[in-house]
C-alpha cells in the first residue's frame, strides 16, 4: 500500500510540475466581462470556468476575462463567485477564434445557487448546507493588513473570538462558539485544501518566555483564495475528533485563478507605532520618601537601588547626582517622553509575485512572497519567505491529479519576552526612574564592555536587553499535498489524497555576560529549543452522486483515513560560558541541560456521509465516523461518533419567496452531532524523569502523574438549529444560528493529595456546556445607478459558558496562578474565572481600612469575573463607485475581565499617574482612602491619612483593584482602494492595477487604564494576564499591485 | 486511455474498480491494526532500579531540608541563624500557602515517594541493604515533616500507584508516626547483611559503608528519642539508652552529610541561589551571641560588613533600618558551591549525650559531653586547639549542670547547628532556649510560630481526613504547638 501511495504521489507531483506538457491541437479563446445584474458594474475576481476542462481564469478590476486554449466545439462556460450565484452559458470555440461570453450575475434567482466551500473543499450550493458556515474571500484576507491569518478573521466572522497577543510576530488565539476542553485545546482545526495544518503555539508563561506566535500566521494570505469556518462540531465525521472546535478552511489559488497573462505582482508597506502606552507621572523621580542621591546605583547612596519613582519632586529646581553624571549634582528635570523614545517606527513589507497559467488538461500557479518587517523597539526583525506551486492535471478524461507545495522559510530575531522577566524592557518601564532620559541610555555600554545603566541593583539598560541579550528564530516548514481522482462511472468518483505539513522551529536565546542577568552565570549563557513536528494525512475516499426517480437526489461518500503525528523536541540550556559571547555547546563552563522529548500517534478511521435532497429544497444528511487511536487503551480505542443534520428552503417549498417580493429566500436548518475524541500520547503509564549526574552517578526519580490505563474517549454533543433569510431582492440578508455543546468525559489531569505520592492523576471527568447565539446581517442601503453603492455588513455572537461538572466533587480546577490570582474552570462559573483577593467591606458595602488607613484585604478568594467576553461584534461598512471602494471595520468585544499587573505594579512602583494620588503637591502629603476604619466592633468614617508611597505599595496585592473589564471597541480596518481605469492601465500596457491605502488598528476605546484590554502571553486556555505589555501596534500605509 | 472513450464504463469494468476500492478500504483503513506500541513512550523508562533512585532520594530530601526553601526561607529565619534584609515576609512570619504547598508536595511526591519505591524493591526483591538504607532515610525524612507538620500522612501515604491505595490517605498522629520510625531505626540496623551488595554508587552520603548508615540510624534515633523529652520521657529515655548502647557517630568523619559537587550543577543550594539574589543576613541574635561568647566561628559564620566588622541583621523588619551593606552576609563557608549540607553531626550526638547524661538517661559525664560536642563543632570548622581551649575555659561556657546546664547544652547546640535550620528550630521549640523574639513588624501577634499551617489544597484533596487531624490535635495555626513541644 505503502508503495502504491508514494507512486501515486511521486505522478502526482510531476504532474503538477509540468502542466504545459500537455497541449493539444484545435484550439480557441473565449472571452468576455461579467457585471452585477443589478448595478450593471464590472465584478472582479468572479472564476470563470469551462465545464468539463479543468481551464478557468479570473475578472480582472474591469470585470473582464479571457481563456485561451479551449478546445474547437460546444462548452458549457461557468462564472461564480463567493457571495453571487453561479451562470452558465453556451458557448461555441472555433480554432483560431474568439468566442464571447456575456455574464450577468447576483439576480435574485442565482442568489440562491450561490456556492461556498464546506468539509472536503466542497462547493456546495448555499441552499444545500445544513450547518453554519461563513466564508471569506481570500483578497478580504491579504486586503485587511494582518500579518497572522487569525487576525484577518477577527471581527468579520460572527460567534468567533479572536485574541491577538498585541505583540508584532507573536500569537492569536481563536476559538470559535465558547471553549469546552477543560484542559486541552480548544481551537479549530486548520485546514488547507483538505489536509489539516498545525496550528500549534508555544511559550508565553508570563515569567520571560518568548511568544513566537501560532503556526498557521507561516501561511502567506496573497496564496488564499477563500477561507470558510465550518462553526459547529459538524465537520468531524470528515476531519476527526479535532474537528469539535469547527474547522478553518484555507482553500488556495490554483492555475486557474490567473487573469490576463497570469502574472501578478503586488507589494505592500505599512508603518507601526505603538497604539497605546502606559500614562506615566513626571512630578516625582526615582527614589523613596523624596529621597534620592546616585552613588552606585545598587544601595551605596541613597535610595539609589530602588527602581521606582517615590523620590524628590522634579523641574523643581532640585540638583541631584544621577547614575551619568560621576558623582556631580545634575538637574533633577522630567523626560514625558521616555518611554516613547525607546520606541522606533516600525515598518512591515510584502512582496508577492505570482504567476498561473491554465490551458486545456491542466493548469498550474507559482507564487513567491515574502514578508520583511522591522519592530517598533530596538532589535527586533521578521523575515519570512514562501514559495509554493499549485497544480491540476487532467491525466485522461477520467483520471485527474492535483498537487499542492509550500515551502516557508522564515527568520527572527529580537522578539520580546513576555511578563515578568528582565528580558522584556515594558517590565522595566513599569519599575523605573521617571527621571531618566532614554537618549542617554541608548550608549548602553562603556568601553571597557561592561554596562551603563540607571540602576545596577534590578534592571539591565534597556538597549542591552534589546541589542545584547539577542534572541534568534528560525522556522523552515513544508506543507504538501497531492491527489488522484479518478471518475468510474459519472455518478461514481473515487480519490485518494496524501499530505503533510512538516515544520523545524530553532530557537536560541543568548543572554551576555551580565552580573544582573538573573539564572545565568558571569560569563553569560544560552538556551536553545529545536521543535519538529509532523502530520502525515493519507484519504482515500468513493463518492457516489445519483438523481434517484421522483424529484430525489442522492450524495453518499465512504472514506478512510490514517493520521500519523509526530513532535520532536530538543533542548539545551547552559548556563555559564567559557568564553563569553561565544554561544556554544562546545564552549559551555558547565554541564549543559539537555532534554529531548519524542510524540508519536496513529489513528486509523473508516467514515461515511449521506446527503439526501429533495426537489432541491429539503435535504438531510448524515455522517459517521470510526476511529482507532493510539492513545488510548486497546479495550477503548475503538469509538464511533454520528451526525444528522437537515436544512429546508421554505421559501421554496411554499412558494413564497422571489424576486420583486418582499422575502427573496429563507431556509432553515437544524442538526445534531456527537464527536470522540482521544487522549494525547502517553497517558496510559507512568514515567520516571532523569536528572543531571551528580558527580558521575545517575539518578531517576518517580514521576509526579498517576497514570489511567482505563481512559476512554472524550464525548461533545451539539445541536444547532438556525435560519437564513433574505428580503428586499437581496438588499436585506440575515443568517441566525443557536447552538448547545456539551463535552463530557474529559481526559485530565486532576490533582490529587500529594501525600499519594503524586500531584495529579489522569481521570474522565467533567463537563462544559457552551450555549449561544450568531447572528450576521448584511444591508444594501444605497445603491444607485451610476454604481454607487454602500454595503453594511454587521455581525453578533453570544455563548453562555458554565464548567458543570470537574472531577468527583471538586469545585475548581487551577489553570494557573499568577501574582495571587487564580484562572480557574470552576463548577457553575463560566470556564476561566478569575479567584482573587479582594476589599473587605462593611455591611453597607464600604470598604474597610485597617490601622494604617491601608484598605484591608479578605484572605478567602472571591470570583471575580472571566476573561471570556459576554459578546462579540463587527461591523464593516463598504463604500463602492466605480474602480474606488472605501471599506471599514470596527471590531468589539464586551465584557470579559483583564488582570493587569502593569496597573499592580506600575502603582506600587510610583511611575504611573494613578500613583499620584496623594501626592498632587508633596509626597508626604498623604491622603484619606474613603471608608470606614473599625473602633471596637463599629465602623466609623475613616480619617487616617496614608502615605501614597505606603497606600499604592500595599495595596498592589490586592487582585480586586486591578481587575479591569476588558471591553473594547476597535477601528480594525480601514482600507481605500482604487483600481486604475481601463484608459489608464492599457496606455500603461497593464491588464488592471489597483492601489490601496491599508490602516490597522488605528483607533481604540476602552475601559483599561495604561495598557490594551486585547492582550495575552499566548495562545494556551489562560488568558487575561498582563504583566509589561509590549504596545501593541497601530500600522498605516499603502499597497500596490499590478497584473502586467 | 484514449479521449474518446465512452463516459458509460462497462459494468464489469466497475467491479473491478469497486473491489479494489474494497480492498484499499481493508488495507488502508487498518483499523485496528498498526496502534499497538504507537503509545510505549519512548521518552523515559516506566521501571527505574533503586540504585537510580536512591540519589534523586538523597539530594531531593537533602535538597529540600538544608537548601532554601525550608531551611533558608523559614527554619533558619525563625531560629534566628539568619535574617532577611530586603522584603521581610517569612522572617515576619507571613509565609505564604504557596510555599507551605510547595514544600509540603515536594516532600511527599518527591524524595519520600522514592524511598517508599526503594523501601518496596528492596523487600520485594530481598535486597535488604537498600531496605534498611530507605528506611533510615525515610525515618530522617518523615521525622523533619511531622517535625513541621505534627500529624501527617505516612501509614496510608505515597501509595496511589498501587493496586488498593489511596490518594486520600488518613492522616497518623505524630506519636505514632514518631513509634514507627524509631521501630524502623532500631530495626534497621540489624536488617543490614553485610554479605550482600550495598546500593554502589547510588548511595551518595557513605558511599555503600553499611557501618556509618548503622551509626547514623543509632544517632538519628537519639536525636527523635530525646525531642520526647517533655511529652514522653520514659519512652525517650528508653529509646535513647537503646541507640547510645548501639553506638552512634564516633568523629566528624562518621557525619551523615552530602558534600555537594560545586561543578555548576551540584552546588550547595545557598551558593546557587545567591548568585542571583542576596537578601539574606546573618541574624543579630548570631552575631551578637558569638560576639558575647568572643566566639572564634564568627568570622566563619558571617563575612565582615562594608566598613570591615561583623554586624547582624535584625530579624523582622519589614522596612530595614540599615543600609543593605552595612549587615553580615553568610560567611563563605556556609555559603561556598561545596559547602556540604550536614544531615547529622558527631557533634549533635555529643550534645544529644550530653544532655542525655544531665537528665540521667544514660551513665555519663555530661560536662565532658558537652566540651568534646563544642570541641567537635569546633575542630569541624578548623578553629585551632588553642582558641578551642580558650574558648572552653570562659565562665559563661565552661560547663555549669543542672537546669544552667541543660541551657548551656541548648545555646551550644543551637549554635553548632548554623546551616541545619530545621533541627535548631526544632530543638528551640523542644527547650525553649536560646530566648528568642519575634521582629518589630512581625505579624502573627509578634509571636515567632511553633509549626506550619497545612496547605490549604489539601483541604480541596483530602479534606475529611484533614479536618480530623486538625481537630486531633486541637487547632493547626502558626501558634498551635505540637505533640511533642508541651
Amino acid at each position: 500500500m505503502r508503495k502504491l501511495r508514494q507512486r501515486l504521489l511521486a505522478m502526482a507531483c510531476a504532474a503538477a510540475l509540468f502542466p504545459a506538457a500537455v497541449l493539444a491541437q484545435g484550439q480557441g479563446s473565449v472571452q468576455g466581462t461579467v457585471v452585477d445584474s443589478s448595478s450593471g458594474q464590472p465584478i472582479p475576481s468572479v472564476q470563470v470556468t469551462v465545464a468539463g476542462t479543468s481551464l478557468g481564469s479570473l475578472t480582472g478590476s474591469d470585470g473582464s476575462f479571457r481563456i485561451n486554449g479551449v478546445p474547437a466545439g460546444q462548452h458549457t462556460v461557468r462564472a461564480r463567485r463567493i457571495g453571487y450565484g453561479t451562470q452558465d452559458l453556451p458557448v461555441s470555440v472555433a480554432a483560431g477564434e474568439v468566442a464571447n461570453a456575456q455574464f450577468r450575475l447576483g439576480s435574485s434567482a442565482s442568489e440562491l445557487d450561490a456556492v461556498v466551500v464546506t468539509a472536503l473543499g466542497i462547493e456546495q450550493q448555499k441552499r444545500a448546507v445544513t450547518n453554519s458556515v461563513q466564508e471569506l474571500d481570500g483578497s478580504e484576507i491579504s486586503k485587511s493588513g494582518a500579518t497572522n491569518l487569525v487576525d484577518a478573521l477577527s471581527g468579520n466572522a460572527s460567534g468567533v473570538t479572536i485574541t491577538n497577543s498585541g505583540t508584532e510576530g507573536g500569537s492569536s488565539r481563536i476559538v470559535i462558539r465558547g471553549a469546552s476542553s477543560l484542559t486541552g485545546n480548544n481551537q479549530p482545526l486548520f485546514v488547507v485544501d483538505g489536509v489539516p495544518v498545525n496550528n500549534s503555539a508555544t511559550g508565553g508563561d508570563g515569567y520571560g518566555a518568548i511568544d513566537y506566535g501560532n503556526a498557521i500566521q507561516d501561511i502567506n494570505p496573497s496564496d488564499i483564495k477563500s477561507v470558510s469556518v465550518l462553526k459547529g462540531p459538524n465537520a468531524a465525521a470528515l476531519y476527526g475528533s479535532r474537528a469539535a472546535n469547527g474547522v478553518i478552511l484555507i482553500t488556495t489559488k490554483d492555475g486557474r485563478s490567473g487573469s490576463g497573462v497570469g502574472i501578478t505582482a503586488s507589494v505592500s508597506n505599512t508603518f507601526e507605532t505603538p497604539l497605546k502606552l502606559p500614562e506615566y507621572q513626571n512630578l516625582y523621580g526615582q527614589g523613596y520618601s523624596g529621597n534620592f542621591e546616585f552613588v552606585d546605583g545598587n544601595g551605596g547612596g541613597i535610595q539609589d537601588d530602588r527602581d521606582e519613582s517615590w523620590g524628590p519632586r522634579l523641574d523643581a529646581g532640585n540638583m541631584i547626582p544621577q547614575w551619568f553624571s560621576n558623582g556631580q549634582p545634575a538637574p533633577w528635570v522630567s523626560h514625558p517622553d521616555n518611554i516613547r523614545d525607546f520606541f522606533e517606527t516600525g515598518r512591515t513589507t510584502r512582496t508577492n509575485v505570482s504567476f498561473a497559467k491554465a490551458s486545456e488538461g491542466g493548469n498550474i500557479r507559482l507564487s513567491v512572497s515574502n514578508l520583511n518587517q522591522k519592530g517598533m523597539y530596538p532589535g527586533f526583525k521578521i523575515d519570512r519567505t514562501t514559495a509554493s506551486v499549485n497544480g491540476g492535471l487532467d491525466l485522461t478524461d477520467r483520471l485527474h491529479a492535483t498537487a499542492y507545495a509550500q515551502y516557508i522559510q522564515g527568520d527572527g530575531q529580537g522578539r520580546p519576552a513576555q511578563g515578568y522577566d528582565g528580558d522584556n524592557f515594558m517590565l522595566q518601564f513599569v519599575w523605573f526612574g521617571r527621571q531618566v532620559d532614554m537618549k542617554q541610555l541608548r550608549d548602553y555600554k562603556n568601553p571597557d564592555g561592561t554596562m551603563r545603566n540607571w540602576n545596577y541593583s534590578y534592571h539591565n539598560n534597556p538597549y542591552w536587553i534589546a541589542l545584547e541579550n539577542g534572541d534568534a528564530d528560525r522556522t523552515d516548514r513544508i506543507i504538501g499535498n497531492a491527489s488522484v481522482t479518478f471518475d468510474f462511472t459519472d455518478w461514481l468518483t473515487g480519490t485518494l489524497r496524501s499530505g503533510t505539513d512538516w515544520s523545524k522551529n530553532g530557537r536560541k536565546r543568548m543572554i551576555a555576560p551580565n552580573p544582573l542577568t538573573s539564572d545565568y552565570y558571569e560569563n553569560g549563557g544560552f538556551s536553545t529549543v529545536d521543535l519538529v513536528r509532523r502530520e502525515t494525512n493519507t484519504d482515500f475516499m468513493l463518492t457516489a452522486n445519483r438523481s434517484l426517480p421522483s424529484d430525489f437526489s442522492l450524495e453518499a461518500s465512504v472514506g478512510g483515513n490514517r493520521r500519523e503525528t509526530l513532535g520532536q523536541t530538543s533542548s539545551a540550556t547552559v548556563y555559564d560560558l567559557v568564553v563569553p559571547y561565544v554561544f556554544d555547546l562546545d564552549n559551555a563552563a558547565v554541564t549543559p541541560y539537555l532534554g529531548d522529548y519524542t510524540s508519536r500517534s496513529r489513528m486509523n478511521s473508516l467514515y461515511g456521509v449521506a446527503r439526501l435532497g429533495y426537489r432541491d429544497w429539503a435535504f438531510v444528511q448524515a455522517t459517521g465516523r470510526n476511529d482507532w487511536s493510539s492513545t488510548l487503551p486497546a479495550d477503548n480505542r475503538s469509538y464511533f461518533y454520528p451526525s444528522i443534520s437537515g436544512s429546508l428552503v421554505f421559501s421554496d417549498a411554499l412558494g413564497i419567496g422571489g424576486s420583486g417580493k418582499f422575502l427573496s429566500y429563507g431556509k432553515l436548518r437544524a442538526g445534531w452531532t456527537r464527536v470522540g475524541n482521544d487522549a494525547d500520547p502517553y497517558q496510559l503509564a507512568s514515567v520516571y524523569a532523569s536528572d543531571l549526574p551528580f558527580g558521575g552517578v545517575p539518578m531517576f526519580g518517580a514521576g509526579n502523574t498517576i497514570a489511567n490505563t482505563e481512559l476512554k474517549p472524550e464525548l461533545t454533543n451539539a445541536w444547532e438549529a438556525g435560519t437564513e433569510l433574505r428580503f428586499l431582492d437581496n438588499r436585506v440578508g440575515l443568517d441566525f444560528t443557536y447552538y448547545n455543546k456539551a463535552t463530557t468525559n474529559q481526559i485530565l489531569p486532576v490533582q490529587v493529595s500529594a501525600t499519594s505520592g503524586y500531584t495529579s492523576q489522569v481521570v474522565n471527568a467533567g463537563k462544559v456546556v457552551n450555549k449561544g447565539v450568531e447572528l450576521m446581517a448584511d444591508v444594501t442601503p444605497v445603491r444607485m445607478a451610476n454604481g454607487f453603492e454602500w454595503n453594511i455588513m454587521a455581525n453578533y455572537g453570544k455563548n453562555d459558558n458554565e464548567v458543570v461538572a470537574l472531577a468527583g466533587d471538586a469545585d475548581a480546577l487551577v489553570l494557573r496562578t499568577y501574582y495571587g490570582l487564580r484562572v480557574e474552570a470552576h463548577k457553575g462559573l463560566p470556564y476561566g474565572a478569575f479567584y482573587g483577593s479582594t476589599y473587605v467591606r462593611d455591611g453597607q458595602g464600604n470598604i474597610v481600612v485597617g490601622s494604617n488607613g491601608v484598605p484591608l484585604r479578605s484572605s478567602d478568594p472571591s470570583y471575580l469575573g472571566t476573561y471570556a467576553p459576554d459578546w462579540t461584534g463587527g461591523l464593516r461598512n463598504t463604500f463602492r463607485y466605480k474602480g474606488a471602494s472605501l471599506s471599514f471595520l470596527i471590531d468589539t468585544k464586551q465584557g470579559g475581565k483583564v488582570y493587569s499587573l502593569t496597573n499592580s505594579y506600575g502603582r506600587k512602583a510610583g511611575t504611573l499617574v494613578e500613583s499620584l494620588r496623594g501626592r498632587e503637591d508633596s509626597w508626604d502629603q498623604g491622603f484619606v482612602v474613603p471608608g470606614v476604619k473599625v473602633v471596637g466592633t463599629d465602623t466609623v468614617p475613616n480619617d487616617i491619612t496614608v502615605l501614597a508611597q505606603i497606600y499604592h505599595r500595599q495595596i498592589q496585592p490586592l487582585n480586586e483593584e486591578y481587575v479591569y473589564d476588558a471591553s473594547f471597541v476597535k477601528l480594525r480596518e480601514v482600507t481605500v482602494t482604487y483600481m486604475l481605469p481601463q484608459s489608464v492601465t492599457s496606455r500603461l500596457n497593464i491588464s488592471n492595477a489597483t492601489i490601496a491605502l491599508i490602516g490597522r488598528n488605528l483607533w481604540m476605546h476602552d475601559n483599561v487604564p495604561n495598557i490594551d484590554p486585547e492582550t495575552a502571553f499566548d495562545a494556551s486556555n489562560v488568558q487575561g494576564l498582563e504583566y509589561g505589555q509590549v504596545p501593541t501596534a497601530k500600522s498605516f500605509g499603502f499597497s500596490i499591485s499590478v497584473t502586467p | 486511455m484514449s479521449n474518446n472513450s465512452n463516459p458509460e464504463i462497462p459494468m464489469r469494468r466497475s467491479i473491478i474498480y469497486g473491489a479494489v476500492a474494497a480492498f484499499a478500504l481493508v488495507a488502508l483503513g487498518g483499523c485496528d491494526n498498526g496502534l499497538t506500541g504507537v503509545n510505549d513512550n519512548p521518552n523515559a523508562p516506566t521501571r527505574v532500579d533503586a540504585r537510580y533512585l536512591l540519589p534523586n532520594a538523597i539530594t531531593g530530601a537533602v535538597g529540600l531540608t538544608l537548601g532554601t526553601n525550608l531551611h533558608m526561607d523559614v527554619t533558619a529565619l525563625w531560629a534566628q541563624h539568619y535574617a532577611e534584609s530586603q522584603y521581610s515576609t517569612e522572617d515576619s512570619y507571613d509565609i505564604s500557602d504557596s510555599k507551605i504547598q510547595g514544600i509540603w508536595n515536594a516532600y511527599y511526591s518527591g524524595p519520600l515517594e522514592d524511598l517508599h519505591q526503594i523501601v518496596q524493591q528492596g523487600e520485594e526483591e530481598n535486597r535488604p541493604n537498600a531496605a534498611a538504607v530507605g528506611k533510615i532515610l525515610q525515618a530522617w525524612t518523615m521525622s523533619v515533616v511531622t517535625d513541621l507538620w505534627g500529624d501527617v500522612p505516612y501509614s496510608e501515604a505515597l501509595r496511589g500507584m498501587e493496586e488498593g491505595g489511596t490518594t486520600t490517605p488518613t492522616f497518623d498522629s505524630q506519636q505514632s508516626i514518631y513509634n514507627s520510625i524509631l521501630a524502623d531505626l532500631a530495626a534497621a540496623p540489624a536488617q543490614m547483611d553485610p554479605s550482600a551488595s550495598v546500593i554502589e554508587d547510588g548511595d551518595l552520603i557513605y558511599g555503600g559503608d553499611l557501618t556509618h548508615w548503622a551509626q547514623f540510624a543509632n544517632s538519628l534515633r537519639m536525636r527523635l528519642a530525646m525531642h520526647l523529652s517533655e511529652v514522653d520521657e520514659d519512652k525517650g529515655k528508653q529509646e535513647f539508652a537503646a541507640a547510645y548502647a548501639a553506638g552512634g557517630f564516633l568523629s566528624n568523619d562518621d557525619n551523615a552529610q552530602l558534600n555537594y559537587v560545586g561543578d555548576g550543577t551540584w552546588d550547595y543550594p545557598i551558593f546557587a541561589y545567591e548568585r542571583d539574589r542576596d537578601d539574606h543576613a546573618v541574624s543579630a541574635t548570631m552575631v551578637d551571641t558569638l560576639k558575647a561568647l568572643s566566639d572564634p566561628r564568627l568570622p566563619l559564620y558571617a563575612k565582615a560588613n562594608v566598613y570591615g566588622t561583623y554586624a547582624g541583621a535584625p530579624n523582622g523588619y519589614d522596612d530595614v533600618p540599615f543600609r543593605h551593606d552595612s549587615v553580615s552576609r553568610i560567611g563563605e563557608p556556609f555559603t561556598s558551591a561545596t559547602t556540604p549540607a550536614v544531615i547529622m553531626s558527631y557533634a549533635e550526638v555529643l550534645f544529644l549525650e550530653a544532655e542525655a547524661a544531665e537528665r540521667g538517661w544514660i551513665s555519663a559525664d555530661a560536662g565532658d559531653l558537652y566540651n568534646q560536642a563544642i570541641t567537635a563543632n569546633m575542630e569541624w570548622n578548623g578553629i585551632p586547639q588553642g582558641d578551642i581551649d580558650d574558648y572552653l575555659a570562659q565562665s559563661a561556657v565552661a560547663y555549669a549542670g543542672g537546669a544552667d546546664g541543660l541551657r548551656q547544652i541548648a545555646l551550644q547546640k543551637w549554635i553548632a547547628l548554623y546551616g541545619n535550620g530545621p533541627e535548631a528550630y526544632t530543638e528551640w521549640r523542644r527547650t525553649g532556649y536560646p530566648e528568642l523574639h519575634a521582629g518589630p513588624d512581625a505579624i502573627n501577634g509578634g509571636v515567632i510560630p511553633v509549626r506550619l499551617p497545612y496547605p490549604s489544597v489539601e483541604q480541596a484533596l483530602n479534606g475529611a481526613n484533614l479536618s480530623q487531624a486538625i481537630s486531633n490535635q486541637g487547632g493547626a495555626s502558626l501558634n498551635d504547638a505540637l505533640w511533642w513541644d508541651k
